[in-house]
């Protein structure tokens, strides 16, 4: 597993650097710009997440490697687990950059005023990165790059969207009894209710893996 | 003699295209050319071999064992070259090489080093930035540096020219005679094989239709050219293929003794090539 995740990294070197300047350019543009100086951990994060996510895909496409991984010593489901695997590092290395970043600027003596990453940015991030790779990675696999490029957009527009579509909703239902129970919690438990919505992501990552794993079991290639 | 390679009833149905029954060996130590027209079923065949596609039916042992039960085994001891490059392209050699030699536990750096050298390879140049022929000689150099027992080769020199193929397989010969490999070569261009090969197994409509050693299959075949008047139905029924037109007929058969004692001296017979009898094979009876 080491050594395909070590292929990743080795496949994505200048898209981690096009990541890590892209991650730079939000914290710098947007530490001053409010209200996005709340978010920036998370546009940047995020946004370096992505950018990594599509580039192994798209690099894995492209050079149709899939021939070429599949005549080496290595089994299928190998292949499968360390594309998850290496996109939960890349994410992960997104943060530690970003909160790096954070820190450096807010020691260094520069005109930027920009509050460091708290855990619920590292949170957020790390549960949009799993919706993502969620959808994604399975679209890839049985349909086609391009339609994980569709996807990943869609997973865009409902990452923006459907937060305030479900705010509406519950609070058209306030009068009823599950939504007086979601918004108590949501007020006195918003970890609780974090838990909750990441416990549900992970059942729909393992899913989405299993989806995968199957899929790419009884491939031809 | 032990067998590097065994096929036993394989079988794999891709809808329009269907591979039948296909049974073969490969002995240690030897080269076989795997021909066939295009379309014939090598590839499938191969991919099959190398667990790339799911069989249908039939059995694949590579050094004994089963391809599906000891894939990773097994491909520890298998190299391959297939028609088109699937490194990365946007990554140096050194880098494609850092890629695939973590892989095996036998990668020989020396023997890699040495191959770039030999074949000319620009260590730190972008994989898309070499010719087809030096992508081939990339592939070639990463499949002869891990120890590999048995290095199968799709269609390695389609679209290359003469003196590319004809390097190649100088190399394949000089690999048989000091390292003692064994070598599947798929190809459509038999006059590649003609020099190197020992074996040749011969496929076409995904059947096998001939498979025996090189000096036989010449050897057991025959070119007949002659007078059309010299054709009778009887005669045809000699040939395994025949072109006829007007100022005479030329025909395949795969009983030169037969023939000899048909037309005596009144033909002309010649040794065919590979080429002619895959020809002949694969048209039959087409008239011109």
């Amino acid at each position: 597993m080491f050594k395909l995740l070590l292929k990743d990294l080795l496949v994505l070197k200048s898209s981690i650097i096009w990541a890590m300047t892209y991650l730079l350019a939000i914290i710098v543009i947007f530490s001053m710009t409010p209200p996005f100086d709340k978010f920036i951990y998370i546009m940047a994060g995020y946004g370096a997440t992505y950018i990594l996510i599509m580039g192994a895909l798209m690099a894995e496409f492209k050079n149709n490697s899939d021939i070429l991984l599949n005549s080496l010593p290595v089994k299928r489901h190998e292949i499968i687990l360390s594309k998850y695997l290496t996109a939960l590092i890349l994410t992960l290395l997104a943060l530690a950059v970003a909160a790096i970043l954070g820190l450096i600027i807010n020691l260094l003596p520069l005109p930027l005023s920009i509050r460091l990453m708290s855990g619920m940015d590292a949170a957020i991030v790390l549960l949009m990165a799993a919706l993502t790779l969620t959808i994604v990675m399975p679209v890839n696999l049985i349909f086609s790059n391009q339609a994980a490029r569709v996807a990943i957009v869609m997973v865009f527009m409902l990452l923006f969207f459907a937060p305030v579509w479900i705010k509406g909703f519950i609070m058209d239902k306030r009068q009823a009894e599950w939504a007086q129970f979601l918004i108590n919690t949501a007020v006195s438990h918003p970890v609780l209710l974090l838990a909750a919505g990441a416990g549900l992501l992970l059942l729909l990552l393992a899913l989405s893996l299993i989806i995968s794993l199957r899929w790419y079991e009884a491939r031809d290639f | 003699m032990e067998n590097v390679l065994e096929i036993k009833g394989l079988s794999k149905n891709l809808g329009s295209f269907r591979l039948d029954k296909v049974s073969f060996s490969l002995p240690r130590g030897y080269i076989m050319g795997f021909i066939g027209p295009n379309g014939a079923g090598k590839t499938t065949t191969i991919k099959l071999l190398m667990n790339l596609m799911h069989r249908d039916g039939g059995d694949i042992r590579v050094f004994g064992l089963d391809n599906r039960r000891y894939e990773k085994e097994i491909k520890q001891r298998i190299a391959f070259v297939y028609d088109e490059s699937h490194y990365y392209e946007n990554l140096s050699l050194l880098d494609n090489r850092r890629i695939v030699a973590h892989f095996y536990r036998d990668w020989d750096e020396k023997a890699f080093q040495r191959r770039l050298r030999d074949f000319d390879l620009p260590p730190h140049k972008k994989l898309k930035n070499l010719s087809r022929g030096m992508r081939t000689k990339f592939g070639l150099a990463i499949a002869l540096s891990h120890a590999a027992e048995f290095l199968l080769m799709d269609e390695p020199t389609s679209g290359l020219d003469p003196v590319f193929r004809s390097e190649l397989m100088d190399i394949l010969q000089q690999l048989l005679v000091e390292e003692n490999k064994s070598v599947l070569f798929s190809t459509h261009i038999t006059t590649d094989l003609e020099r190197v090969a020992d074996y040749i197994c011969f496929i076409n409509q995904g059947r096998i239709v001939l498979c025996q050693s090189k000096d036989e299959m010449l050897q057991g075949h025959v070119l007949v050219k002659g007078a059309l008047e010299q054709l009778s139905p009887e005669a045809e029924k000699m040939f395994i293929g025949l072109r006829k037109n007007h100022y005479g007929f030329e025909g395949l058969s795969a009983d030169p003794q037969g023939i000899r004692q048909f037309f005596g001296d009144g033909v002309l017979m010649e040794s065919p090539g590979l080429d002619e009898i895959m020809v002949f094979y694969v048209r039959g009876h087409h008239h011109v």
